[in-house]
C-alpha cells in the first residue's frame, strides 16, 4: 500500500459508495507509520459517515484531521485553510485528501489545482462496480470526465474497490479487475490494484495476481451495522 | 445472485419504480436528498413524472390530485417536512385514497437537526393531521427490509385506499447495504371504480372530497373509517421477535434501534444473560399480539428508541400491566448504543 503515499499529496476520490473514505482512512493510518500525516475531508457531498467523524478512532495514530465544519457542527463551510495544500511542502509529511463523490465534489479542488503541480499528488479514482452508475465501463468513463473538468486536475491512477461490505467475494474483486483494466485501457490510466477485507485479501494474494489486492479494515461502519 | 450496494435513499426510489409508481412529489430536505435526486433522474427514463414541488404542503397536494386521478405515486421528505404534510395526509386519508410516503426522520423538534432520530413516532401513528384516521406505517430495519416492503406498500394502499407511510430514519437512508430486487407475489387488487380520469361522456362525475356537511353523512363515513382501520389491524400486523424463550429480559425496538438492540443482545447472551427482543415492523397497527408470546421467565420489557420515549406508550398498552416497561433511548441526532443498551438491562436486573 506503500506505493498509493509516495508523493506529498493523495487525493482520493469515487463515487459514494465506492469506499473512498475507508480507503482514505486507511491509508492514512498506514501512512502514519513512517510520516506526519494530515487527512482532509473535503467531502461536502454526504451529511453521513465522513472521515472527520472517526477522529477519535484516528488520534492513536498520530493523523491530523482537518474537516470544514464549523465548531463541530453538521454546518458546511465548503472550503478548507490553505494550510491543507501548504503542508505538502513540508518534509516528511503525508496529506490525505478524501474528495467529494462526484463532480460537484471534485469542484472543491479546482481551487487548488494551479498551486499544486503534477509531480506533488496523486489522484486516485476508486471504483466499486457494484454501484449502479459505475456498473459498466462507459459508467466509469462518464465518471472520470466529470470529476476531472470539475476538479481541473488529471487522475492518476484507478483503485479497485468492488465490494457487498462484508457479502463481498472474490467474484466481486476479479468483475472490478476486468472493468478497471478496461478503463485503463482505453485512457491509458494505470490501474494500480484493488482492496479487499483482510481475509478476502489474504486469500487473493495467494493467487500471485498482476496487480495487489490490499487488505482494508472498515473503520466507518458501527459494529450494530453488519 | 442479483445484489448491488445502494445507500437506503436510491433503493428505496427503486423499489418504488419496480413497484410500478411513476408520479412523484416532493421537495428537498437533508437526509433524504438522494430520494429527489434519483427520481429525477430515473422517472423520466421510465415514463414517469418528477416535479420538485414549491414546497412540501404543495407536494403532498399534487399527491392527493395524481393518486385521484389514478396514478401510483410517492412524496418523500424528513421531519420538519413532514410536518408540512400533514395536512394533506389527513385529506387523503379522508378521502381514502392510497399513496406512499416515506419519511427519513431526523433529530426534532422544529428544524432540529440533519442527523438520524425516531421521535416522530406519535407524528406517524397517532394522525399527524386532523380528525379520525390511521394509515398503515411500516418501520424496516434494514436496506432491503425497506425495498421489500415498499414495493408491497403500493399494492397495500390500493387495496385498503390508504395512505402507507414507510418511516426509516436519516441512518437508513444515508447507509449502504447490498441489495436485491425481487419481484413480489402480485395481489388481487379491486378495480379503481373512483378515480376521477375524466367522464368519457359514458358515466356520472366522480367527485374526490374529504368534505361532508350533512353530520349523519360524516359519521357514517367515520365508521366506515373505522371499520377499515379494524380490518387492517386483524389483517396486517407485521412484527419479528427472537429469544423471547426464557427470556430475563424483552427489549421492544425498532428501525435502526433493533439493530443495535440485537448486537447487545449477542453480548449479553456471551455474558450468560439471555435477553429476547420484540421488533415491529408495522407501528400502526402496533403488535400487540407479539407481546402474548412473551414467556413466564421474563420479569421486565426495555423499550430502546432514538427518541425521548415515545413508542413506550404502546408498549405500555400493549403489555396490559404484566411487565414493568422501562426506557433507554438518546435523541438529537445520536443513536443508542450496545452498551448503553447492555447497561440499561443489567440494571434492570440489578433492580430485580
Amino acid at each position: 500500500m506503500n506505493s498509493l503515499f509516495q508523493k506529498p499529496l493523495t487525493i482520493i476520490t469515487g463515487h459514494y459508495g465506492s469506499g473512498k473514505t475507508e480507503i482514505a482512512v486507511n491509508l492514512a493510518i498506514a501512512a502514519a507509520k513512517s510520516y506526519q500525516v494530515v487527512l482532509a475531508d473535503l467531502d461536502i457531498v454526504n451529511p453521513y459517515f465522513r472521515s472527520r467523524e472517526q477522529l477519535n478512532k484516528l488520534k492513536p495514530y498520530h493523523v491530523e484531521v482537518i474537516g470544514s465544519a464549523l465548531m463541530n457542527s453538521t454546518l458546511e463551510l465548503p472550503a478548507l485553510t490553505y494550510n491543507v495544500i501548504a503542508k505538502k511542502n513540508q518534509e516528511n509529511t503525508r496529506t490525505i485528501i478524501d474528495l467529494g463523490g462526484d463532480g460537484i465534489g471534485a469542484k472543491q479542488m479546482s481551487k487548488y489545482s494551479k498551486s499544486i503541480h503534477l509531480a506533488e499528488y496523486e489522484l486516485f479514482l476508486v471504483v466499486n462496480v457494484n454501484r449502479p452508475e459505475t456498473k459498466h465501463c462507459e459508467g466509469v468513463l462518464f465518471h472520470k470526465e466529470s470529476i476531472e473538468q470539475q476538479s481541473n486536475m488529471k487522475i492518476t491512477g484507478i483503485l479497485n474497490n468492488t465490494h457487498l461490505l462484508k457479502e463481498t467475494t472474490e467474484e466481486d474483486v476479479f468483475r472490478g479487475m476486468t472493468i478497471c483494466q478496461q478503463v485503463s485501457q482505453k485512457t491509458k490510466i494505470p490501474f494500480l490494484g484493488s482492496f479487499a477485507l483482510e481475509t478476502l485479501s489474504r486469500q487473493m494474494m495467494k493467487k500471485k495476481l498482476q496487480k495487489p489486492v490490499w487488505p482494508i479494515e472498515l473503520h466507518m461502519r458501527e459494529q450494530w451495522m453488519s | 445472485m442479483n445484489k448491488v450496494l445502494m445507500k437506503g435513499n436510491e433503493a428505496v426510489c427503486e423499489a418504488a419504480i419496480r413497484a410500478g409508481c411513476r408520479y412523484f412529489f416532493g421537495y428537498p430536505i437533508t437526509p433524504q436528498n438522494e430520494i429527489p435526486e434519483y427520481m429525477s433522474k430515473v422517472m423520466p427514463e421510465n415514463g414517469g413524472v418528477f416535479l420538485q414541488a414549491e414546497s412540501e404542503v404543495a407536494a403532498i397536494n399534487m399527491v392527493y390530485g395524481a393518486v385521484g386521478a389514478g396514478g401510483r405515486v410517492m412524496t418523500s421528505s424528513s421531519s420538519p417536512g413532514m410536518s408540512l404534510k400533514q395536512e394533506g395526509i389527513s385529506y387523503i386519508a379522508g378521502a381514502e385514497l392510497p399513496c406512499v410516503i416515506v419519511n427519513m426522520m431526523r433529530g426534532g423538534p422544529g428544524l432540529g437537526s440533519i442527523q438520524p432520530g425516531q421521535a416522530d413516532y406519535f407524528q406517524s401513528t397517532r394522525g399527524g393531521g386532523n380528525g379520525d384516521y390511521r394509515h398503515i406505517v411500516y418501520a424496516p430495519a434494514s436496506i432491503q427490509e425497506m425495498v421489500d416492503l415498499t414495493m408491497e406498500a403500493f399494492d397495500i394502499a390500493d387495496l385498503y385506499r390508504i395512505p402507507v407511510l414507510v418511516l426509516g430514519d436519516g441512518m437508513i437512508g444515508q447507509m449502504m447495504e447490498a441489495v436485491e430486487f425481487k419481484s413480489i407475489k402480485p395481489i388481487e387488487l379491486p378495480d379503481k371504480d373512483w378515480i376521477t380520469d375524466g367522464t368519457k361522456e359514458i358515466r356520472q362525475p366522480r367527485i374526490i372530497n374529504s368534505l361532508y356537511l350533512d353530520p349523519d353523512e360524516l359519521y357514517a363515513h367515520n365508521l366506515r373509517l373505522e371499520k377499515k382501520h379494524a380490518l387492517i389491524e386483524s389483517r396486517e400486523v407485521r412484527f419479528e421477535t427472537q429469544g423471547l424463550e426464557n427470556a430475563e429480559v424483552v427489549c421492544v425496538a425498532y428501525g435502526t434501534t433493533s439493530r443495535v438492540v440485537k448486537n447487545a443482545i449477542e453480548e449479553l447472551e456471551a455474558e450468560g444473560i439471555k435477553v429476547g427482543i420484540i421488533r415491529p415492523i408495522t407501528l400502526w397497527p402496533f403488535p400487540d399480539k407479539a407481546f402474548d408470546e412473551i414467556s413466564d421467565t421474563t420479569k421486565a420489557l426495555l423499550t430502546v428508541e432514538m427518541s425521548m420515549g415515545q413508542m413506550i406508550d404502546d408498549v405500555k398498552i400493549a403489555s396490559k400491566g404484566r411487565w414493568p416497561v422501562h426506557f433507554y433511548g438518546k435523541s438529537g441526532g445520536l443513536v443508542p448504543t450496545p452498551t448503553g443498551v447492555k447497561e440499561s438491562v443489567k440494571k434492570i436486573m440489578g433492580g430485580k
